[in-house]
Protein backbone atom coordinates (compact mmCIF):
# COMPACT_ATOMS: atom_id res chain seq x y z
CA UNK A 1 0.00 0.00 0.00
CA UNK A 2 1.56 3.42 -0.95
CA UNK A 3 -0.51 5.54 1.39
CA UNK A 4 -0.04 7.66 4.28
CA UNK A 5 -1.73 6.35 8.17
CA UNK A 6 -2.77 9.34 10.09
CA UNK A 7 -3.93 8.21 13.55
CA UNK A 8 -5.09 11.41 15.77
CA UNK A 9 -8.55 10.84 17.91
CA UNK A 10 -9.50 15.34 16.66
CA UNK A 11 -11.57 13.96 13.78
CA UNK A 12 -10.57 18.00 12.87
CA UNK A 13 -7.18 17.76 13.32
CA UNK A 14 -7.28 13.86 11.23
CA UNK A 15 -9.39 15.69 8.25
CA UNK A 16 -6.78 18.79 8.32
CA UNK A 17 -4.10 16.53 7.89
CA UNK A 18 -5.92 14.16 5.38
CA UNK A 19 -6.82 17.42 3.29
CA UNK A 20 -3.88 19.31 3.47
CA UNK A 21 -1.89 15.72 2.37
CA UNK A 22 -4.73 15.03 -0.32
CA UNK A 23 -4.51 18.46 -2.08
CA UNK A 24 -0.30 17.61 -2.40
CA UNK A 25 -0.78 14.23 -4.15
CA UNK A 26 -0.95 11.56 -1.57
CA UNK A 27 -3.14 8.91 -0.07
CA UNK A 28 -4.48 8.93 3.20
CA UNK A 29 -6.08 6.55 5.52
CA UNK A 30 -7.03 7.94 9.15
CA UNK A 31 -7.56 5.74 12.47
CA UNK A 32 -9.21 7.64 16.11
CA UNK A 33 -6.32 6.17 18.71
CA UNK A 34 -3.07 3.74 18.42
CA UNK A 35 -5.79 0.57 19.49
CA UNK A 36 -7.24 1.35 15.68
CA UNK A 37 -4.49 2.35 13.89
CA UNK A 38 -2.76 -1.08 15.39
CA UNK A 39 -5.76 -3.10 13.88
CA UNK A 40 -4.57 -1.41 10.66
CA UNK A 41 -0.91 -2.19 10.39
CA UNK A 42 -1.44 -5.33 8.59
CA UNK A 43 -0.94 -2.50 5.36
CA UNK A 44 2.49 -1.52 4.33
CA UNK A 45 2.34 2.54 4.66
CA UNK A 46 4.87 5.03 3.35
CA UNK A 47 4.33 6.90 6.12
CA UNK A 48 2.78 7.18 9.33
CA UNK A 49 1.81 10.50 11.26
CA UNK A 50 0.23 10.17 15.15
CA UNK A 51 -0.88 12.40 18.00
CA UNK A 52 0.79 12.15 21.05
CA UNK A 53 -2.52 12.05 23.45
CA UNK A 54 -4.77 9.94 22.31
CA UNK A 55 -7.42 7.56 24.86
CA UNK A 56 -7.00 3.77 24.66
CA UNK A 57 -3.24 4.03 23.19
CA UNK A 58 -1.39 6.98 23.07
CA UNK A 59 1.36 8.02 20.63
CA UNK A 60 4.13 6.78 22.41
CA UNK A 61 2.85 2.87 23.00
CA UNK A 62 1.19 3.39 19.24
CA UNK A 63 5.06 3.99 17.92
CA UNK A 64 6.42 1.38 20.37
CA UNK A 65 3.89 -1.15 18.81
CA UNK A 66 4.95 -0.21 15.69
CA UNK A 67 8.59 -0.80 15.74
CA UNK A 68 8.59 -4.01 17.62
CA UNK A 69 7.25 -6.11 14.93
CA UNK A 70 5.75 -6.15 11.30
CA UNK A 71 5.98 -4.70 8.03
CA UNK A 72 6.13 -0.96 9.21
CA UNK A 73 8.88 -1.89 11.99
CA UNK A 74 10.97 0.77 10.02
CA UNK A 75 8.35 3.25 7.85
CA UNK A 76 8.89 6.85 9.27
CA UNK A 77 6.82 8.20 11.76
CA UNK A 78 6.19 11.50 12.34
CA UNK A 79 4.73 12.48 15.95
CA UNK A 80 2.32 15.80 15.88
CA UNK A 81 1.83 17.17 19.62
CA UNK A 82 1.32 20.62 21.37
CA UNK A 83 4.32 19.49 23.64
CA UNK A 84 7.41 21.54 23.47
CA UNK A 85 9.00 19.92 26.16
CA UNK A 86 12.54 18.91 25.29
CA UNK A 87 12.01 15.20 27.54
CA UNK A 88 8.88 14.95 25.90
CA UNK A 89 10.31 14.58 22.82
CA UNK A 90 13.20 12.83 23.51
CA UNK A 91 10.67 10.37 24.82
CA UNK A 92 8.87 10.14 21.11
CA UNK A 93 12.54 9.65 19.76
CA UNK A 94 13.76 6.99 22.06
CA UNK A 95 10.45 5.43 21.28
CA UNK A 96 11.03 5.64 17.35
CA UNK A 97 9.52 8.50 16.12
CA UNK A 98 11.60 9.94 13.15
CA UNK A 99 10.90 13.74 13.42
CA UNK A 100 8.47 15.62 15.38
CA UNK A 101 6.00 18.38 14.50
CA UNK A 102 4.46 20.89 16.92
CA UNK A 103 1.35 22.11 16.84
CA UNK A 104 0.42 24.88 15.13
CA UNK A 105 2.40 24.05 12.02
CA UNK A 106 1.64 25.22 8.69
CA UNK A 107 0.48 23.55 5.28
CA UNK A 108 4.41 23.96 3.98
CA UNK A 109 5.88 22.70 7.25
CA UNK A 110 3.97 19.44 7.13
CA UNK A 111 4.74 19.18 3.49
CA UNK A 112 8.19 19.88 3.89
CA UNK A 113 8.60 16.87 6.89
CA UNK A 114 6.48 14.42 5.15
CA UNK A 115 8.69 14.87 1.89
CA UNK A 116 11.93 14.58 3.50
CA UNK A 117 10.94 11.31 5.17
CA UNK A 118 9.26 9.65 2.35
CA UNK B 1 24.32 24.43 91.57
CA UNK B 2 23.69 23.96 87.63
CA UNK B 3 24.17 19.93 86.15
CA UNK B 4 26.92 21.03 84.86
CA UNK B 5 29.03 21.49 88.19
CA UNK B 6 26.77 18.55 89.45
CA UNK B 7 28.03 16.27 86.51
CA UNK B 8 31.91 17.21 87.48
CA UNK B 9 31.83 17.05 91.21
CA UNK B 10 30.06 13.74 90.60
CA UNK B 11 33.15 12.69 88.15
CA UNK B 12 35.82 13.92 90.76
CA UNK B 13 34.18 11.70 93.76
CA UNK B 14 34.08 8.59 90.80
CA UNK B 15 37.80 9.37 90.44
CA UNK B 16 38.91 9.32 94.17
CA UNK B 17 36.87 6.21 94.44
CA UNK B 18 38.41 4.44 91.74
CA UNK B 19 41.70 5.85 93.08
CA UNK B 20 41.26 4.42 96.43
CA UNK B 21 39.97 0.98 95.08
CA UNK B 22 43.10 0.46 92.80
CA UNK B 23 45.42 1.91 96.16
CA UNK B 24 43.34 -1.28 98.00
CA UNK B 25 44.19 -3.91 94.90
CA UNK B 26 47.90 -2.85 95.40
CA UNK B 27 47.48 -3.26 98.90
CA UNK B 28 46.26 -6.83 98.66
CA UNK B 29 48.80 -7.30 95.99
CA UNK B 30 51.59 -6.39 98.22
CA UNK B 31 50.06 -8.56 101.21
CA UNK B 32 49.70 -11.54 98.92
CA UNK B 33 53.52 -11.23 97.60
CA UNK B 34 54.37 -10.92 101.79
CA UNK B 35 52.98 -14.23 102.04
CA UNK B 36 54.01 -15.78 99.56
CA UNK B 37 57.81 -14.84 100.48
CA UNK B 38 56.46 -15.83 104.36
CA UNK B 39 55.37 -19.10 103.06
CA UNK B 40 58.62 -19.62 101.13
CA UNK B 41 60.71 -18.72 104.53
CA UNK B 42 58.45 -21.13 106.27
CA UNK B 43 57.34 -17.69 108.67
CA UNK B 44 53.92 -19.35 109.67
CA UNK B 45 52.93 -17.27 113.02
CA UNK B 46 54.04 -13.98 110.68
CA UNK B 47 51.80 -15.50 108.16
CA UNK B 48 48.99 -16.07 110.23
CA UNK B 49 48.96 -12.32 112.14
CA UNK B 50 49.67 -10.75 108.78
CA UNK B 51 46.98 -12.31 107.17
CA UNK B 52 44.47 -11.61 109.61
CA UNK B 53 45.91 -7.98 109.67
CA UNK B 54 45.28 -7.85 106.00
CA UNK B 55 42.42 -8.94 105.51
CA UNK B 56 40.98 -6.99 108.42
CA UNK B 57 43.07 -3.89 106.44
CA UNK B 58 41.29 -5.17 102.96
CA UNK B 59 37.57 -5.66 104.73
CA UNK B 60 37.94 -2.00 106.14
CA UNK B 61 39.06 -0.60 102.82
CA UNK B 62 36.28 -2.19 101.08
CA UNK B 63 33.81 -0.99 103.45
CA UNK B 64 34.62 2.37 103.43
CA UNK B 65 34.97 2.41 99.32
CA UNK B 66 31.67 0.88 99.19
CA UNK B 67 30.32 3.31 102.08
CA UNK B 68 31.26 6.39 99.67
CA UNK B 69 29.83 5.08 96.52
CA UNK B 70 26.62 4.20 98.61
CA UNK B 71 27.11 8.10 99.51
CA UNK B 72 27.80 8.44 95.64
CA UNK B 73 24.99 6.69 94.46
CA UNK B 74 22.20 8.46 97.06
CA UNK B 75 23.83 11.18 96.13
CA UNK B 76 23.23 10.76 92.29
CA UNK B 77 19.75 9.88 92.79
CA UNK B 78 19.06 12.57 95.28
CA UNK B 79 20.16 14.95 92.82
CA UNK B 80 18.51 13.42 89.87
CA UNK B 81 15.53 12.90 91.85
CA UNK B 82 15.15 16.73 92.26
CA UNK B 83 15.57 17.12 89.03
CA UNK B 84 12.84 14.55 88.18
CA UNK B 85 11.02 16.69 90.09
CA UNK B 86 11.16 19.95 89.10
CA UNK B 87 10.81 18.40 85.23
CA UNK B 88 7.90 16.65 86.45
CA UNK B 89 6.40 19.36 87.49
CA UNK B 90 7.25 21.58 84.73
CA UNK B 91 5.76 19.06 82.57
CA UNK B 92 2.62 19.43 84.64
CA UNK B 93 2.91 22.97 83.56
CA UNK B 94 3.30 22.17 80.26
CA UNK B 95 0.24 19.48 80.33
CA UNK B 96 -1.95 22.19 81.89
CA UNK B 97 -1.44 24.73 79.57
CA UNK B 98 -1.65 22.32 76.33
CA UNK B 99 -4.76 21.05 77.68
CA UNK B 100 -6.34 24.81 78.05
CA UNK B 101 -4.48 25.17 74.09
CA UNK B 102 -6.07 22.13 73.42
CA UNK B 103 -9.59 23.06 75.02
CA UNK B 104 -9.24 26.55 73.19
CA UNK B 105 -8.40 25.01 69.90
CA UNK B 106 -11.11 22.54 70.10
CA UNK B 107 -13.35 25.14 70.66
CA UNK B 108 -11.60 27.00 67.65
CA UNK B 109 -11.92 24.28 65.52
CA UNK B 110 -15.41 23.00 66.18
CA UNK B 111 -16.20 26.71 65.53
CA UNK B 112 -14.79 26.60 62.28
CA UNK B 113 -16.50 23.03 61.17
CA UNK B 114 -19.13 25.02 62.04
CA UNK B 115 -18.25 27.28 59.53
CA UNK B 116 -16.88 25.08 57.30
CA UNK B 117 -20.31 23.18 57.63
CA UNK B 118 -22.26 26.18 56.78
CA UNK B 119 -19.93 27.14 53.42
CA UNK B 120 -20.11 23.66 52.41
CA UNK B 121 -24.00 23.77 52.62
CA UNK B 122 -23.90 26.21 50.56
CA UNK B 123 -21.39 25.35 48.12
CA UNK B 124 -22.34 22.01 48.16
CA UNK B 125 -25.31 22.11 45.53
CA UNK B 126 -22.86 23.93 43.33
CA UNK B 127 -20.20 21.71 43.95
CA UNK B 128 -22.46 18.96 42.50
CA UNK B 129 -22.63 21.13 39.68
CA UNK B 130 -18.68 21.42 38.66
CA UNK B 131 -19.42 17.54 36.57
CA UNK B 132 -22.13 19.57 34.70
CA UNK B 133 -19.55 22.17 33.74
CA UNK B 134 -17.05 19.68 32.78
CA UNK B 135 -19.94 17.75 30.50
CA UNK B 136 -20.67 21.08 28.89
CA UNK B 137 -16.84 21.56 28.32
CA UNK B 138 -16.64 18.17 27.36
CA UNK B 139 -20.07 18.55 24.78
CA UNK B 140 -18.64 21.97 23.12
CA UNK B 141 -15.07 20.32 22.38
CA UNK B 142 -17.18 17.73 21.00
CA UNK B 143 -19.14 19.98 18.74
CA UNK B 144 -16.64 22.19 17.58
CA UNK B 145 -14.47 19.31 16.77
CA UNK B 146 -17.09 17.83 15.04
CA UNK B 147 -18.24 21.62 13.08
CA UNK B 148 -14.41 21.85 12.70
CA UNK B 149 -14.38 18.65 10.46
CA UNK B 150 -17.28 19.37 8.79
CA UNK B 151 -16.40 23.06 7.99
CA UNK B 152 -12.68 21.03 6.44
CA UNK B 153 -15.29 19.22 4.67
CA UNK B 154 -17.05 21.75 2.97
CA UNK B 155 -13.82 23.43 1.83
CA UNK B 156 -12.46 19.79 1.23
CA UNK B 157 -15.67 20.22 -1.63
CA UNK B 158 -15.11 24.32 -2.64
CA UNK B 159 -11.87 23.77 -3.47
CA UNK B 160 -12.38 19.89 -5.59
CA UNK B 161 -15.48 22.39 -7.19
CA UNK B 162 -13.45 25.75 -7.60
CA UNK B 163 -10.62 23.54 -9.23
CA UNK B 164 -13.10 21.59 -11.53
CA UNK B 165 -14.24 25.10 -12.43
CA UNK B 166 -10.94 26.02 -13.24
CA UNK B 167 -10.60 23.15 -15.88
CA UNK B 168 -13.98 23.31 -17.61
CA UNK B 169 -13.28 27.07 -18.22
CA UNK B 170 -9.64 26.17 -19.79
CA UNK B 171 -11.47 23.22 -21.80
CA UNK B 172 -14.23 25.35 -22.71
CA UNK B 173 -11.70 28.38 -23.63
CA UNK B 174 -9.07 25.92 -25.39
CA UNK B 175 -9.93 23.59 -28.33
CA UNK B 176 -7.97 20.72 -29.16
CA UNK B 177 -7.23 21.02 -32.73
CA UNK B 178 -6.90 17.85 -35.57
CA UNK B 179 -2.98 18.16 -35.27
CA UNK B 180 -3.41 17.65 -31.63
CA UNK B 181 -1.77 21.74 -30.79
CA UNK B 182 -4.32 23.61 -28.42
CA UNK B 183 -5.58 27.01 -29.31
CA UNK B 184 -8.50 28.79 -27.79
CA UNK B 185 -11.53 28.82 -29.47
CA UNK B 186 -11.50 32.35 -30.39
CA UNK B 187 -8.16 31.23 -32.25
CA UNK B 188 -9.91 28.53 -33.50
CA UNK B 189 -12.84 31.02 -34.69
CA UNK B 190 -10.63 33.28 -36.38
CA UNK B 191 -8.26 30.48 -38.74
CA UNK B 192 -11.90 30.00 -39.30
CA UNK B 193 -13.20 33.11 -40.60
CA UNK B 194 -9.85 33.74 -42.38
CA UNK B 195 -10.30 30.29 -43.71
CA UNK B 196 -14.33 31.08 -44.55
CA UNK B 197 -13.02 34.53 -46.06
CA UNK B 198 -10.08 33.27 -48.64
CA UNK B 199 -13.13 30.32 -49.94
CA UNK B 200 -15.08 33.70 -50.60
CA UNK B 201 -12.87 35.31 -52.40
CA UNK B 202 -11.70 31.83 -54.32
CA UNK B 203 -15.87 31.48 -55.34
CA UNK B 204 -15.41 35.14 -56.71
CA UNK B 205 -11.96 33.98 -58.57
CA UNK B 206 -14.45 31.06 -60.03
CA UNK B 207 -17.23 33.52 -60.86
CA UNK B 208 -15.00 35.60 -62.86
CA UNK B 209 -13.81 32.48 -64.54
CA UNK B 210 -17.03 31.19 -65.50
CA UNK B 211 -17.22 34.75 -66.31
CA UNK B 212 -14.10 34.45 -68.97
CA UNK B 213 -15.49 31.20 -69.94
CA UNK B 214 -18.63 32.07 -71.03
CA UNK B 215 -18.09 35.34 -72.80
CA UNK B 216 -15.58 32.94 -74.86
CA UNK B 217 -18.29 31.24 -75.54
CA UNK B 218 -20.50 33.84 -76.62
CA UNK B 219 -17.81 35.16 -78.24
CA UNK B 220 -17.29 31.77 -80.49
CA UNK B 221 -20.80 32.14 -80.84
CA UNK B 222 -20.54 35.67 -82.66
CA UNK B 223 -18.02 33.79 -84.67
CA UNK B 224 -20.64 30.79 -85.62
CA UNK B 225 -23.06 33.81 -86.64
CA UNK B 226 -20.18 34.90 -89.73
CA UNK B 227 -19.17 30.94 -90.36
CA UNK B 228 -23.79 31.16 -90.87
CA UNK B 229 -23.14 34.39 -92.99
CA UNK B 230 -21.10 32.58 -95.12
CA UNK B 231 -22.61 29.36 -95.25
CA UNK B 232 -26.48 31.20 -96.22
CA UNK B 233 -24.15 33.09 -99.00
CA UNK B 234 -23.17 30.00 -100.72
CA UNK B 235 -26.83 28.50 -99.99
CA UNK B 236 -28.09 31.64 -102.02
CA UNK B 237 -25.57 31.17 -104.64
CA UNK B 238 -26.11 27.63 -104.55
CA UNK B 239 -29.79 28.54 -105.09
CA UNK B 240 -28.84 30.95 -107.81
CA UNK B 241 -26.82 28.56 -109.44
CA UNK B 242 -29.53 26.36 -109.22
CA UNK B 243 -31.98 28.17 -110.94
CA UNK B 244 -29.58 29.09 -114.21
CA UNK B 245 -28.86 25.27 -113.85
CA UNK B 246 -32.86 24.73 -114.30
CA UNK B 247 -33.24 27.62 -117.07
CA UNK B 248 -30.08 26.01 -118.82
CA UNK B 249 -31.61 22.73 -118.66
CA UNK B 250 -35.17 23.88 -120.29
CA UNK B 251 -33.36 25.76 -123.09
CA UNK B 252 -31.22 22.22 -123.95
CA UNK B 253 -34.66 20.35 -124.23
CA UNK B 254 -34.73 16.76 -124.00
CA UNK B 255 -30.62 16.49 -123.71
CA UNK B 256 -31.11 18.76 -120.83
CA UNK B 257 -33.74 16.28 -118.96
CA UNK B 258 -30.44 14.95 -117.01
CA UNK B 259 -29.34 17.88 -116.19
CA UNK B 260 -32.45 19.42 -114.82
CA UNK B 261 -33.16 16.49 -112.79
CA UNK B 262 -29.37 17.46 -110.71
CA UNK B 263 -30.46 21.29 -111.34
CA UNK B 264 -34.31 20.37 -109.17
CA UNK B 265 -31.86 18.29 -106.73
CA UNK B 266 -29.50 21.41 -105.97
CA UNK B 267 -32.60 23.62 -105.76
CA UNK B 268 -34.12 21.05 -102.98
CA UNK B 269 -30.86 20.85 -101.02
CA UNK B 270 -30.22 24.46 -101.41
CA UNK B 271 -33.98 24.98 -99.81
CA UNK B 272 -32.98 22.20 -97.29
CA UNK B 273 -29.49 23.74 -96.11
CA UNK B 274 -31.83 27.28 -95.64
CA UNK B 275 -34.12 25.72 -93.82
CA UNK B 276 -31.05 24.89 -91.93
CA UNK B 277 -29.83 27.83 -91.59
CA UNK B 278 -32.84 29.51 -90.46
CA UNK B 279 -33.24 26.39 -87.89
CA UNK B 280 -29.47 27.17 -86.91
CA UNK B 281 -30.09 30.89 -86.83
CA UNK B 282 -32.41 30.77 -84.77
CA UNK B 283 -30.75 28.69 -81.86
CA UNK B 284 -27.77 30.76 -82.20
CA UNK B 285 -29.71 33.53 -81.52
CA UNK B 286 -31.19 32.25 -78.53
CA UNK B 287 -28.53 30.98 -77.69
CA UNK B 288 -26.45 34.21 -77.68
CA UNK B 289 -29.56 35.78 -75.96
CA UNK B 290 -29.29 33.22 -73.48
CA UNK B 291 -25.83 33.65 -72.99
CA UNK B 292 -26.12 37.04 -72.76
CA UNK B 293 -28.32 37.16 -69.96
CA UNK B 294 -26.39 34.84 -67.96
CA UNK B 295 -23.41 36.93 -68.63
CA UNK B 296 -25.06 39.82 -67.55
CA UNK B 297 -26.25 38.00 -64.72
CA UNK B 298 -22.96 36.38 -63.79
CA UNK B 299 -21.78 39.98 -64.28
CA UNK B 300 -23.85 41.28 -61.57
CA UNK B 301 -23.70 38.25 -59.10
CA UNK B 302 -19.68 38.57 -59.42
CA UNK B 303 -19.68 42.33 -58.70
CA UNK B 304 -22.34 42.04 -56.10
CA UNK B 305 -20.02 39.14 -54.70
CA UNK B 306 -16.96 41.62 -55.07
CA UNK B 307 -19.13 43.87 -52.94
CA UNK B 308 -20.33 41.70 -50.52
CA UNK B 309 -16.79 40.10 -50.38
CA UNK B 310 -15.04 43.39 -49.84
CA UNK B 311 -17.63 44.15 -47.50
CA UNK B 312 -17.51 40.94 -45.57
CA UNK B 313 -13.90 40.87 -45.64
CA UNK B 314 -13.91 44.40 -44.09
CA UNK B 315 -16.15 43.12 -41.37
CA UNK B 316 -14.18 39.50 -40.59
CA UNK B 317 -11.07 41.98 -40.45
CA UNK B 318 -13.25 44.13 -38.21
CA UNK B 319 -14.09 41.16 -36.21
CA UNK B 320 -10.74 39.46 -35.99
CA UNK B 321 -9.18 42.80 -34.89
CA UNK B 322 -12.04 42.58 -32.14
CA UNK B 323 -11.20 39.07 -31.68
CA UNK B 324 -8.00 39.52 -31.16
CA UNK B 325 -8.88 42.64 -28.54
CA UNK B 326 -11.05 40.01 -26.68
CA UNK B 327 -8.73 37.01 -27.00
CA UNK B 328 -5.86 39.10 -25.50
CA UNK B 329 -8.78 40.16 -22.91
CA UNK B 330 -10.26 36.90 -21.95
CA UNK B 331 -6.84 35.15 -21.83
CA UNK B 332 -5.77 37.85 -19.48
CA UNK B 333 -9.23 37.27 -17.61
CA UNK B 334 -8.72 33.23 -17.81
CA UNK B 335 -5.00 33.77 -16.36
CA UNK B 336 -6.54 35.92 -13.69
CA UNK B 337 -8.94 33.65 -12.76
CA UNK B 338 -6.32 30.74 -12.72
CA UNK B 339 -4.45 32.92 -10.28
CA UNK B 340 -7.56 34.11 -8.04
CA UNK B 341 -8.36 30.42 -8.35
CA UNK B 342 -4.59 29.01 -7.07
CA UNK B 343 -5.12 32.06 -4.52
CA UNK B 344 -7.95 30.70 -3.03
CA UNK B 345 -7.46 27.33 -2.88
CA UNK B 346 -4.36 28.33 -1.47
CA UNK B 347 -6.10 30.23 1.40
CA UNK B 348 -8.74 27.42 2.13
CA UNK B 349 -5.59 25.27 2.72
CA UNK B 350 -4.03 27.76 5.14
CA UNK B 351 -7.59 28.39 6.75
CA UNK B 352 -8.10 24.44 7.35
CA UNK B 353 -4.80 24.17 8.43
CA UNK B 354 -5.44 27.02 11.26
CA UNK B 355 -8.60 24.82 11.94
CA UNK B 356 -5.36 22.87 14.28
CA UNK B 357 -6.18 25.82 16.98
CA UNK B 358 -9.45 24.05 17.69
CA UNK B 359 -7.37 20.62 18.84
CA UNK B 360 -4.98 23.33 20.82
CA UNK B 361 -7.49 24.80 22.43
CA UNK B 362 -9.49 21.29 23.15
CA UNK B 363 -6.08 19.85 24.77
CA UNK B 364 -6.16 23.92 26.73
CA UNK B 365 -9.67 22.99 27.95
CA UNK B 366 -8.86 19.46 29.06
CA UNK B 367 -6.12 20.75 31.11
CA UNK B 368 -8.38 22.86 32.92
CA UNK B 369 -11.26 20.38 33.02
CA UNK B 370 -8.81 17.84 34.80
CA UNK B 371 -8.39 19.75 37.36
CA UNK B 372 -11.76 20.59 37.55
CA UNK B 373 -12.67 17.17 38.14
CA UNK B 374 -9.73 16.73 40.65
CA UNK B 375 -11.08 19.39 42.77
CA UNK B 376 -14.46 17.99 42.39
CA UNK B 377 -13.60 14.43 43.66
CA UNK B 378 -11.69 16.24 46.62
CA UNK B 379 -14.62 18.33 47.69
CA UNK B 380 -17.05 15.38 47.71
CA UNK B 381 -14.47 13.27 49.87
CA UNK B 382 -14.21 16.66 52.62
CA UNK B 383 -18.13 17.09 51.97
CA UNK B 384 -18.82 13.51 52.63
CA UNK B 385 -16.36 13.18 55.48
CA UNK B 386 -17.86 16.15 57.32
CA UNK B 387 -21.29 15.35 56.54
CA UNK B 388 -20.74 12.22 58.81
CA UNK B 389 -20.91 14.35 61.59
CA UNK B 390 -23.52 16.07 60.32
CA UNK B 391 -26.11 15.53 58.18
CA UNK B 392 -26.46 18.51 55.43
CA UNK B 393 -28.90 19.29 54.06
CA UNK B 394 -29.21 21.82 50.91
CA UNK B 395 -32.35 20.58 49.32
CA UNK B 396 -33.48 24.15 49.23
CA UNK B 397 -29.96 25.08 48.28
CA UNK B 398 -29.80 22.60 45.38
CA UNK B 399 -33.38 23.58 43.94
CA UNK B 400 -31.74 27.03 43.51
CA UNK B 401 -28.83 26.46 41.75
CA UNK B 402 -30.67 23.85 39.64
CA UNK B 403 -33.09 26.58 38.84
CA UNK B 404 -30.44 29.08 37.93
CA UNK B 405 -28.95 26.34 36.09
CA UNK B 406 -32.60 26.27 34.08
CA UNK B 407 -32.38 29.96 33.16
CA UNK B 408 -28.93 29.52 32.96
CA UNK B 409 -28.51 27.14 30.05
CA UNK B 410 -31.17 27.55 27.59
CA UNK B 411 -30.30 24.83 24.78
CA UNK B 412 -32.01 21.73 24.57
CA UNK B 413 -28.61 19.82 24.29
CA UNK B 414 -27.19 22.12 27.42
CA UNK B 415 -30.57 20.73 29.58
CA UNK B 416 -29.92 17.38 28.15
CA UNK B 417 -26.19 17.49 29.47
CA UNK B 418 -27.36 18.70 32.91
CA UNK B 419 -29.72 16.66 33.60
CA UNK B 420 -28.08 13.50 32.56
CA UNK B 421 -25.42 14.99 34.93
CA UNK B 422 -27.19 15.73 37.72
CA UNK B 423 -29.28 12.70 37.26
CA UNK B 424 -32.84 14.02 36.80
Amino acid sequence: MDSILIVDDSSSMRNMIDFTLCENGFDCIKAENGKLGCDLLGNKFKLIITDLYMPEMNGIEFIKNIRSTGSNKYTPIIMLTTESEENKKNEGISAGASAWLIKPFTQEKLIETVKKLI
Amino acid sequence: MNSTNKSKEIEKMIQTITIKENAVLIGFSIICIVLIILQFFNFHVLQCGFVLAGTLLVITAFKMISSKRSALIRRIIDDNQIEVNVLTNQLIEKDAQIHTLIRNHTEEVEQMEESALAVIKKIKPKIDLLPVYSNQINAVIQLTDEAASSLIDSFRVINKKTKEHTQITEQSFNKHNADGADSNIFEYNKQFLATLMKNFNDITGKLNEMFSGISYITGNLGNIGDVFLKIQEFQQKTQVLSLNAGIVAARAGEHGKAFSIISREIKGLSEKIDGSLIEINGLIKNTIHHSTTILSNIESSVQENIDISDNAEKRINEMLTLMDMQISSMSEGFENFKAMTEHISKSIGQIVVSIQFQDITRQRLEHVITPLNDLYEELSGSYSSISKKESVNSVSDKGNVEAWMNSMYTMEHEREIMKKVLGN
